[in-house]
């Protein structure tokens, strides 16, 4: 912001009015959804789109309510979803965390051949991230689907490695990179372990990056929605395919979708909130040396 | 026994040799010096010494006790880095006290004894009031000191300090230079001291190891090294401007000897109480003559050179001038006195033949070392 306050008023008014854009441009899909989580079914519907309605909230009250209305809402259960979304996300991130940075940790400190093999293996773990979903689903769901893990949280928990295992390591790397190993060398001179080391210097140093790595994680599997709906399955249906239930030949229940998708932003908001500052700084890559 | 005691150690990288087959010993409150250009393999030997390099041949001693194989946590040895290596994250105090804090460490040490060693250090260096300061809001004197007290306040066997004040203002070094040679002398520590400056070198080690490509040139006194040099290599690594070099051939001529100098057609003469050829008749070499052993005349006198005054640099207080030779070649002479008034006239650098060096062109090694032999 401090770049701003420099500019003259006429800049600054230019400048305020073009974030407003970008903001409206973004932000109007969320605040749609929000409104329509608070409508009345027939205010939803109705034409024209109306700003000013009668908010409600039995949207979100039918959501949790035992037995549903309607035809496509009886097989709908948002809790276990919500709860399915939370388990597979929540343990997919603790173990790309400890796996990814794990390695992460190894390709900035082992000895390689020469610095372009480092960069070689570190862009080859990186690559798995760049190939289409789909080219790897169906071998997929072959190979679960023989191994009998079909709509097991586990088997979703580990095919969302492939998300967040690529990205930790190349997260976590930039963070590792600008720890110098020389302070690591420093504290083994003395008098410290490896592993002590570790504990005392480079874990509180890299500490803040590792925790916007975790949120972005976190956001990433909570957000994929191909590979729960083809290797998810009834028990382990997380919140983004549960999300589509509300959808049927009967009826839309555009509202209690709308309810449903403000709900399930709630942790991920939370969340990018608290590290908000890390996570600018870890999406640069570690290109920026602090 | 020795404090510490490097027996014909070797490291390679690879098929990269850094250090080949180095000995050397450290007393206990002695400092000695590794001097060496940059690439000799001064640090990695300090990191050998401090474990955090395993040694490819070779062992190293810390009282007796053989500590090749020892992880450096288990080393009682402090070091000094470069980069100083401060922990970002940490205060000054808490930098300090990292050490004495090691969970392993044999001796155990309470919050008070913590407390009152690193106030010690800190008035020793006088940096008490930064104690509370985190390192990374230091200036580059503040960290120097910061990390000099990191290794002062655990007392271990050996210091092993690299480049402690390469990267400080050339005020602030050369304050430096004296206060930490001082300390060393107060705590008699026991210090391995490597530096790519001859001056810091001369200044603070008690003996100073030159090696160049990881392998030993020559162990001597700052006094050997500055005037017993074993090779033109030391000879040109101290001094400043660098000693001149003129091609030459010795003859014997009676009792005593004569060095020709075919390019500029003189003939110089000089006692020896050495044999210097062997047999035979005559030797090529290359003459040394330090800047500040000479002197500029405006008439020709025994052993003195012709040539033409070029330039004047005025240094701080001294002169730096230099000669041009018929040949084109260069003359540096360092003086007192200012030769402005003699700018583009003909001069005679009288040479004396006590403080000469005579060095072989194929291997340059010294032969001749003016009245010091």
């Amino acid at each position: 912001m401090d770049a701003i306050n420099k500019l003259s008023i006429g800049r600054k008014t230019i400048y305020y009015i073009l974030l407003i854009l970008v903001a409206v441009y973004v932000l109007f899909p969320f605040i749609w959804i929000f409104l329509t989580s608070i409508k009345s079914s027939a205010d939803i519907t109705g034409y024209p789109p109306k700003f000013i309605f009668d908010a409600t909230i039995d949207n979100y009250k039918n959501l949790f309510a035992t037995s549903q209305t309607g035809a496509a809402a009886s097989t709908l259960n948002f809790p276990r979803y919500y709860l399915n979304s939370l388990i597979i996300a929540g343990f997919g991130t603790i173990l790309s965390l400890i796996i990814g940075c794990g390695a992460g940790y190894a390709l900035t400190r082992a000895e390689f051949k020469s610095e372009a093999s480092r960069e070689n293996v570190a862009f080859t773990l990186l690559s798995f991230w760049f190939g289409p979903e789909l080219a790897i689903i169906l071998p997929l769901y072959v190979i679960f689907n023989k191994i009998g893990l079909i709509d097991q949280h586990i088997t979703l928990i580990l095919v969302y490695q492939l998300i967040g295992i690529p990205f930790t390591v190349w997260m976590s790397r930039s963070f590792f990179r600008d720890v110098p190993v020389s302070i690591e060398e420093a504290s083994r001179i003395d008098g410290y372990t490896a592993v002590q080391t570790f504990k005392k210097i480079t874990f509180p140093l890299v500490k803040s990056g590792l925790a916007a790595t975790a949120v972005l994680t976190f956001i990433f599997q909570w957000n994929n929605f191909l590979f729960a709906l083809v290797i998810g399955g009834r028990n382990t249906m997380p919140i983004t395919t549960g999300a589509l239930g509300f959808i049927s030949y009967e009826a839309a229940l555009w509202g209690q979708m709308a309810a449903a998708i403000i709900l399930s932003s709630i942790p991920q908001l939370v969340l990018a909130m608290f590290v908000q500052k890390h996570m600018v700084r870890g999406l640069t890559f570690g290109a920026v040396k602090g | 026994m020795y404090r510490l005691e490097v027996k014909n150690i070797t490291k390679k990288y690879g098929k990269l040799t850094a250090i080949k087959d180095l000995s050397f010993y450290c007393k206990e409150g002695e400092t000695v010096v590794l001097l060496g250009p940059t690439g000799a393999g001064k640090t990695t030997t300090l990191r050998c010494l401090s474990g955090l390099e395993d040694l490819t041949q070779g062992e190293i001693f810390l009282d007796g006790d053989n500590i090749s194989l020892l992880p450096p946590n288990k080393r009682e040895v402090a070091m000094f880095f470069e980069n100083y290596a401060l922990y970002p994250h940490l205060t000054v105090g808490e930098n300090m006290a990292y050490p004495l804090h090691a969970p392993d460490r044999k001796e155990k040490f309470s919050n008070d004894e913590i407390n009152k060693r690193v106030k010690e250090v800190a008035d020793l260096l006088q940096i008490p009031e930064l104690l509370d300061r985190k390192a990374d809001q230091l200036s580059g004197g503040q960290k120097q000191r910061t990390a000099l007290g990191r290794t002062l306040v655990r007392k271990p066997k050996v210091f092993l300090l690299d480049e402690p004040i390469a990267h400080l203002d050339a005020v602030l070094r050369h304050r430096m230079r004296g206060e930490m040679k001082k300390i060393f002398q107060e705590l008699k520590c026991t210090v391995v001291y490597v530096t790519h400056d001859y001056k810091e070198a001369l200044s603070i080690g008690d003996r100073i190891l030159v090696i160049r490509k990881g392998e030993l040139v020559q162990l001597g006194t700052p006094s050997d090294i500055w005037s017993k040099m074993s090779e033109i290599f030391v000879a040109k690594m101290v001094g400043d401007p660098p000693m001149n070099f003129l091609e030459g051939i010795v003859k014997k001529k009676g009792d005593h000897y004569l060095v020709e100098l075919p390019k500029l057609k003189t003939d110089l003469n000089f006692d020896s109480k050495k044999e210097l050829l062997n047999g035979k008749s005559e030797m090529e070499v290359l003459l040394g003559v330090r800047p500040t052993d000479v002197s500029i005349l405006n008439k020709e006198t025994t052993n003195s050179l012709k040539g033409k005054l070029a330039v004047v640099e005025p240094i701080s207080s001294n002169y730096e001038v230099t000669i041009a030779f018929p040949d084109k070649s260069t003359f540096k002479i360092k003086t007192k006195k200012n030769y402005e008034d003699f700018l583009d006239k003909e001069v005679w650098i009288a040479i004396n033949s006590e403080k000469m060096y005579l060095f072989l062109p194929q291997d340059g090694k010294a032969i001749y070392h003016g009245g010091n032999f």
